[in-house]
């Protein structure tokens, strides 16, 4: 049996009230933080941790709270980014349903680090049950004192804003993420600056995934070592992935960074549906580009993927079997991207725009020759080129399947 | 620090981006979306460079500089990626005429061509030649497009005066949107939608009439297509010529470029380098200078009345006959009422004229510095006037006393709005709210007529002092008034910005007084927003003079009771009531009016643009405006006409060539203007009228007079007077120009919904004000920015005009037939 | 005729206002609950939005616009959103939806004659490792076929 961070009592009822938290060991890492540890014990355990973000980028956690400036008489907020867009992903909905006390705890504990007194949880707008639920938590937490003035006698305070999103998935991006929660359309912000030093209402800003936040309690209790060895040395602690598309058993899987994706795959979610090969793998969310069959023994860890041309993400795996088409594969991809592209910057707009026709053109039966080309040209002007990385999260895939289905493809036009 | 550009090593200051770098060292990086004034928004992405130590490409336009950066900007890659993403523009705008092998033939014979409503190709497109994308691509060199055009279908919007909005050629860059918001304050504009849906738009997709846009035209001089379409200039040739000149339509003195083709005025457009606007301008600098130029409206030949007809004939015998006739008067008999419209040159030779040829000292003196003579008389010197009107924007505090600012005098509406963005707060006192009301911190909603009791009792608040009649009288409560004093404490220098109507009438003196003496006891600055183009520069010839001029009204109730009998009317929008026409009327003017047709004699006078003459803002920066056009027919300038009827009169000292020998004598005469030369006006746009040295001021007591209460009953609605300025010598710009009328009208009477309910009126509804001055028509316009109780207007028309010396006026409102 | 709210949303939004540093920032949140209230945001919804927050109307246009989740027009009782992205088309969501459109006998975008149900796609939901999913209002239901379909939709009120 593997160690568990976040989701060991997932199972528990009830798990989401304070009671049955409490009798957990509920909220202890809080105590521990707020009365025996001080911010830079706290920050420097972060560190050692070596906690990627679990958003997708994979920035080191407690590094991105060290660019924050100490001094300064601006507030300084936490966003917390609940914005689960990406396709595939499913992680954040399930700590949040079974355990959001985790993620308060979290929070409270990462806001004391780093000195901050406000955090909004940005949640996406269709999660309404969830926020209602968060919000519940909230209010618990409030009555018992791990919120609001003076948490637990240590002069800290705390207080924790639920702010629903609406319905667009470039809102997951930080800087968009921002502008949003200001009450603007999700159009991202030119870096410089960042978000550390102006980031909410011009103020310095931590803004952390749900998952990366949960895992700040064990790191408090159990310490930077234990939460290493879980994992990786520089990429520590579990992930929770999850599996959906055609195995078996699609689910929520919490198992250690470095975990193989083959095991993940045939091992944990119980192997191919119906018996079917396999035909390729999206291994960290729709942005991450793909894996054929032959190239998924590889463990699944931000350096690793990344040298295999492909990245982590949100560790959500989307598993295609020998019957699925690449080109509605391909289809489904640039419509999303087409529809979520903010529209400021050219070659996102247009470009998502052109590849979206071109390969509805395709799937029409009225490909043409050069479609593939041109395909990979317009994704190739995106490729670092755009305003945001959702111009990179749409082209990558893109490419990767130009590249490695080119065969199939073709097919579909001749 | 130093920055190496292409190899060049460049010494530069900070907080400057790689593009703004690069464009002063005169090195090209193309851009479409960044722009001087606004933040960056990189969303082009045609200006990426590569930075060394840094992956990929970086936007230059929103990148800063660092010393030792190292950056390249036209390497291989990067011209093919410019390329591509100018392609991809490119197949959602219409391309086939950039890459037409015939386009030069093309541009000569097709310019016609770019009448017809549909823009599918640049010869169709009326900003032909004037189009940003156009000269990107010349200058990357686009050939082929690999995708099929896709037009994007929209609607093209006809339906709003002055342009129309063709966004199928918009290339979504949002200068429009940006500048609307960041620059002018507005607003109106904003991104739509998102994605390759994204499109600019007003709220709910109305008309810009209907969505708050001031038709500055800011959004169309920095679009880089040909997306936003001047109606005045669809059918007019290409330009081929530009030059400058000043608008003559306000205090602020804006400097305009102007577009001349085949010898027309075929636009005009705001100068980048202008030192008052910066490359700002309103809707009238805007939009209607043509006009005032073509409207038919115009009086090109001399006229005399004989056998009580006004008959067309030459200069020479039109100037005899005036002369001849006003020899007979005496001194006193005659009078000359001028405008301030009219250049330094002008005004000065119409002064010479009453006082050395008429030797009458009935000449009017400019009303919106009436007040300032007084206070210096008994402060014993003048107070500095001189200011700059980009100081506002760094004020931390600014009280103003004008709510139509935003209208009267937008370009230092302007700044008062960047300086609110940039944290200041603003104090809004007055009997109307602000039609930007969201830019106010504190508004002081005051009574008409009651600024000298809000101020008196500031004041009183500032010294210490407990009572005052405020809350009473003018019906702002007291801790709001508390407020205000503690905010004005406890900011640096604040900035009072006032309008001249609450400078004139009977309190006007105690209101300037009051403002005085706030402004020394919060160690603040006073900035006068004067009136017309030359009100300051009048009022500096005038103090020269050692006779006193007299107050336009008191000149014509001598009119009425006959004791003057000849009048020379110069420019003037006044118009005369029935019983004021005098027995010899001469009109120096430049359109058709009420006046001229009951006129003895008119003189065709040539029009700002045609005529070239010196002008002083409301800060008191001199400044030449040009000559651009030829006078039409036989006008012309009005120190000719003036000084050629003195001639005729026997008078030598009126030998002028050209105006600046009138300069010359002006500047030997008036210290104010000792600086002042033609050539030193072109050389710098920086001189000043020379002021005495600033003394120190000393507080006077201000006498809170109260007004009387008037005959309630009968005149139960309580009309406030506020400037648009929307008259240009004798014309009203919103009765000669449609576009304008529709946009804002003289003749506009606002009132609040509730009232308008009570008397069941609506929008545009005809209507009669009714005072115990006369009576007149207007038009009903329906505002959130009066109380019930109150209306406004703008003085343009006889019976509000003939009373501004009051403020404010009881009326009563009759429905029309 | 302006709208107007019961007692006990403006308190609602009071305290959603207080919240945040900037009245603005409450937009998204304050629409949300204007949208809970009247069904929709449509002009009216805006301008009340625009007035409670004192900002200009073309800037809750341009929020409004941006935003997939607020419906221009109110929409049935029961608002059906279909996924229809990655791993859900795999599992078979055309038919889902295919099933949907003819038991209602609407098209994604329609509202049924009795106002009972609007049917929409939307991009991903969450819900990948039950997919087929929708969404009932805010209500999830995952690995969707005909039978199950038929349970939910008949057993609602």
């Amino acid at each position: 049996m593997k160690e568990k961070v976040l989701s060991e009592h997932f199972s528990i009822d009830n798990f989401f009230k304070l009671d049955v938290y409490l009798k957990h060991n509920g909220y202890q890492a809080v105590k521990k933080a707020l009365t025996e540890l001080n911010p830079e014990k706290i920050l420097k355990e972060a560190k050692a941790a070596n906690l990627r973000g679990r958003g997708g980028a994979g920035f080191p956690a407690g590094v991105k709270w060290g660019f924050v400036p100490q001094n300064g008489d601006k507030p300084k907020y936490m966003c917390v980014n609940a914005d689960e867009g990406e396709p595939g992903t499913i992680k954040d909905r399930y700590i949040m349903t079974h355990n959001p006390h985790l993620l308060l705890e979290g929070i409270i504990i990462s806001s004391y680090c780093v000195g901050i007194n406000t955090a909004y949880i940005y949640i996406r707008g269709e999660y309404e049950n969830i926020a209602l639920r968060l919000e519940t938590a909230i209010d618990e937490a409030f009555q018992k004192g791990f919120l609001g003035k003076d948490i637990l006698g240590s002069g800290f305070d705390l207080d924790i804003t639920i702010h629903r999103g609406a319905g667009a998935y470039i809102c997951g991006e930080e800087t968009a993420l921002l502008e949003s929660l200001e009450g603007k359309r999700g159009n991202p912000r030119l870096k410089p600056p960042f978000p550390a030093s102006i980031g909410l209402f011009q103020c310095p800003t931590v803004i952390n995934n749900v998952e990366t936040l949960a895992n700040i309690p064990s790191i408090i209790l159990k310490g930077a070592e234990w939460f290493c060895a879980l994992g990786l040395p520089n990429d520590g602690g579990t992930r929770i992935f999850g599996v959906s598309g055609m195995v078996k058993n699609p689910g929520i899987y919490e198992l250690p960074v470095g975990t193989n994706l083959k095991d993940l795959i045939f091992k944990y979610a119980g192997g191919m549906k119906e018996g079917k090969k396999l035909k390729a793998v999206i291994p960290g969310g729709m942005s991450s580009p793909i894996l054929k069959a032959d190239e998924i023994d590889i463990t699944m860890d931000s350096d690793t993927l990344m040298k295999a041309d492909s990245m982590i993400g949100s560790g959500a795996v989307i598993v295609l079997d020998e019957d699925t088409s690449i080109l509605d594969v391909l289809t489904i991809i640039t419509k999303f991207y087409s529809h979520e592209s903010c529209g400021q910057c050219t070659p996102c707009r247009i470009g998502n725009s052109w590849i979206k026709k071109i390969v509805t053109r395709i799937s029409r039966g009225e490909g043409k020759d050069g479609d593939i080309d041109n395909i990979a040209r317009l994704a190739s002007n995106m490729v670092g080129k755009t305003l945001c990385p959702l111009g990179d999260a749409a082209a990558m895939p893109i490419l990767s399947i130009v590249k490695k289905f080119r065969d199939e493809l073709e097919t579909s036009i001749k | 620090m130093k920055v190496i550009i292409d190899g060049k090593t460049i010494e530069a200051e900070e907080n400057k981006t790689i593009l703004e770098l690069a464009r002063e060292n005169g090195i090209y990086i193309p851009s479409l979306c960044d722009h001087p004034g606004l933040a960056p928004f990189s969303g082009c992405r045609l200006c990426l460079v590569q930075i060394k130590g840094k992956k990929g490409y970086s936007p230059s336009c929103s990148i800063y500089i660092e010393d030792g950066m190292e950056v390249k900007t036209s390497t291989q890659q990067l011209r093919k990626l410019r390329k591509n993403i100018l392609e991809l523009i490119l197949t959602e705008h219409p391309n086939a005429c950039l890459m037409c092998a015939e386009k030069k033939e093309c541009d000569e014979y097709k310019a016609t061509i770019r009448k017809v409503g549909e823009v599918t190709g640049c010869v169709l497109c009326p900003n032909n030649g004037d189009c940003e994308l156009q000269e990107i691509v010349e200058e990357i060199g686009v050939d082929i497009v690999d995708f099929p055009s896709y037009y994007r279908d929209l609607e093209v919007k006809r339906d709003d005066p002055f342009f129309d909005r063709n966004y199928n050629l918009c290339i979504l860059c949002g200068r429009c949107v940006r500048i609307c918001h960041e620059v002018r304050g507005c607003s109106t504009l904003s991104f739509v939608k998102r994605g390759p849906e994204t499109v600019v738009s007003t709220s709910m997709d109305q008309r810009l009439i209907d969505s708050n846009c001031q038709f500055c035209g800011a959004c169309m001089d920095v679009c880089p297509t040909g997306a936003l379409i001047e109606k005045g200039r669809k059918y007019e040739s290409l330009a081929d010529d530009k030059t400058e000149m000043l608008c003559p339509l306000c205090s602020v003195g804006c400097r305009l470029e102007v577009n001349l083709g085949e010898g027309r005025l075929l636009n005009t457009r705001p100068a980048a380098d202008g030192p008052a606007n910066h490359g700002q301008a309103c809707v009238k600098g805007r939009f209607l200078i043509k006009d005032l130029v073509y409207i038919e409206k115009r009086i090109e030949k001399p006229l005399i009345r004989r056998e009580k007809k006004l008959e067309e004939v030459g200069w020479d015998e039109a100037l005899d006959w005036v002369a001849g006739k006003l020899k007979k008067y005496k001194g006193k008999e005659t009078a000359v009422i001028r405008s301030a419209q009219v250049s330094c040159e002008d005004g000065y030779v119409l002064r010479k004229f009453a006082d050395e040829v008429l030797k009458t000292g009935n000449i009017s003196s400019e009303p919106a510095f009436s007040s300032y003579r007084e206070l210096a008389q008994k402060l014993g010197f003048m107070p500095a006037l001189n200011y700059k009107i980009e100081e506002i924007s760094s004020a931390e505090t600014i009280f103003l006393l004008s709510s139509n600012i935003s209208v009267s005098h937008p370009i230092v509406w302007l700044e008062i709005v960047k300086a609110v963005k940039n944290g200041a707060r603003l104090i809004a006192a007055g009997p109307m709210e602000l039609q930007f009301d969201r830019f106010v911190s504190l508004q002081l909603r005051i009574e008409p007529g009651t600024e000298n009791i809000l101020l008196g009792s500031l004041q009183k608040i500032l010294t210490g002092g407990e009572s005052f009649k405020a809350a009473k009288e003018s019906k702002v409560a007291e801790n709001a008034l508390r407020e205000a004093a503690e905010i004005l404490k406890s900011s640096k220098s604040p900035a009072f910005i006032f309008g001249s109507e609450s400078i004139q009438g009977p309190v006007g003196m105690e209101v300037l007084t009051a403002l005085w003496n706030i402004a020394l006891l919060s160690k603040g600055r006073l900035y006068h927003l004067g009136l017309e183009s030359n009100s300051r520069g009048i009022f500096e010839l005038d103090r020269s003079f050692n006779k006193k001029s007299r107050q336009t009204g008191l000149i014509i109730q001598d009119i009425i009771d006959n004791k003057v009998k000849a009048l020379y009317l110069a420019g003037s929008r006044i118009e005369l009531p029935k019983k004021a026409r005098p027995e010899f009327l001469i009109i120096q003017d430049s359109y058709v009016s009420k006046n001229t047709e009951i006129a003895d004699a008119v003189l065709p006078a040539a029009v700002s643009a045609e005529a070239e003459g010196v002008f002083v803002n409301m800060e008191g920066r001199v400044q030449k405006s040009g000559k651009v056009l030829e006078p039409p027919g036989k006008t012309k300038p009005d120190w000719w006409i003036t000084s050629q009827a003195a001639k005729r009169m026997g008078a030598e000292a009126f030998d002028y060539k050209k105006p600046s020998s009138i300069i010359k004598e002006i500047r030997n005469k008036l210290p104010g203007f000792a600086n002042v030369t033609y050539p030193a006006l072109e050389k710098s746009k920086e001189i000043f009228i020379k002021e005495e040295t600033p003394q120190k001021g000393k507080l006077f007591t201000q006498k809170i007079i109260s007004l009387p209460e008037g005959n309630n009953k009968r005149y139960p609605f309580r009309l406030v007077l506020f400037y648009n300025l929307d008259f240009y010598r004798n014309l009203s710009l919103s009765e000669a120009v449609r576009g304008f009328r529709i946009f804002r009208n003289s003749q506009w009477i606002h009132i609040c919904l509730e009232d308008a309910d009570k008397l069941k009126l609506k929008n545009g509804d005809s209507i009669e004000v009714l005072s115990p001055h006369g009576k007149t028509k207007v038009i009903v316009r329906i505002t959130k920015t009066v109380s019930p109780g109150i209306v406004a207007a703008s003085p343009e028309y006889p019976i509000f005009n003939n009373t501004a010396s009051s403020n404010v006026l009881k009326v009563m409102i009759k429905r029309g037939k | 005729m302006s709208l107007e709210f019961s007692d006990k949303t403006k308190k609602t939004i009071d305290k959603i206002i207080a919240r945040y540093p900037q009245k603005e920032a409450a937009l998204l949140p304050v629409l949300h609950v204007i949208q809970k209230e009247f069904g929709q945001i449509s002009e009216e919804e805006e301008i009340l939005a625009a007035s409670l927050l004192g900002i200009s109307q073309v800037k809750v246009r341009e929020v409004v616009s941006f935003y997939t989740m607020f419906n221009r027009k109110a929409v049935g009782k029961y608002h059906i959103q279909v996924c229809s992205n990655l791993t859900c088309t795999l599992m078979g969501a055309a038919n889902i939806l295919n099933f949907i459109e003819e038991k209602l006998g609407i098209k994604p975008g329609e509202t049924t004659s009795d106002k009972r149900f609007t049917l929409s796609t939307v991009e991903c939901l969450g819900a990948c490792e039950q997919a087929p999913s929708m969404m009932v209002n805010f209500d999830y239901h995952g690995h969707l076929d005909k039978e199950k379909i038929n349970e939910i939709l008949d057993n609602l009120e």
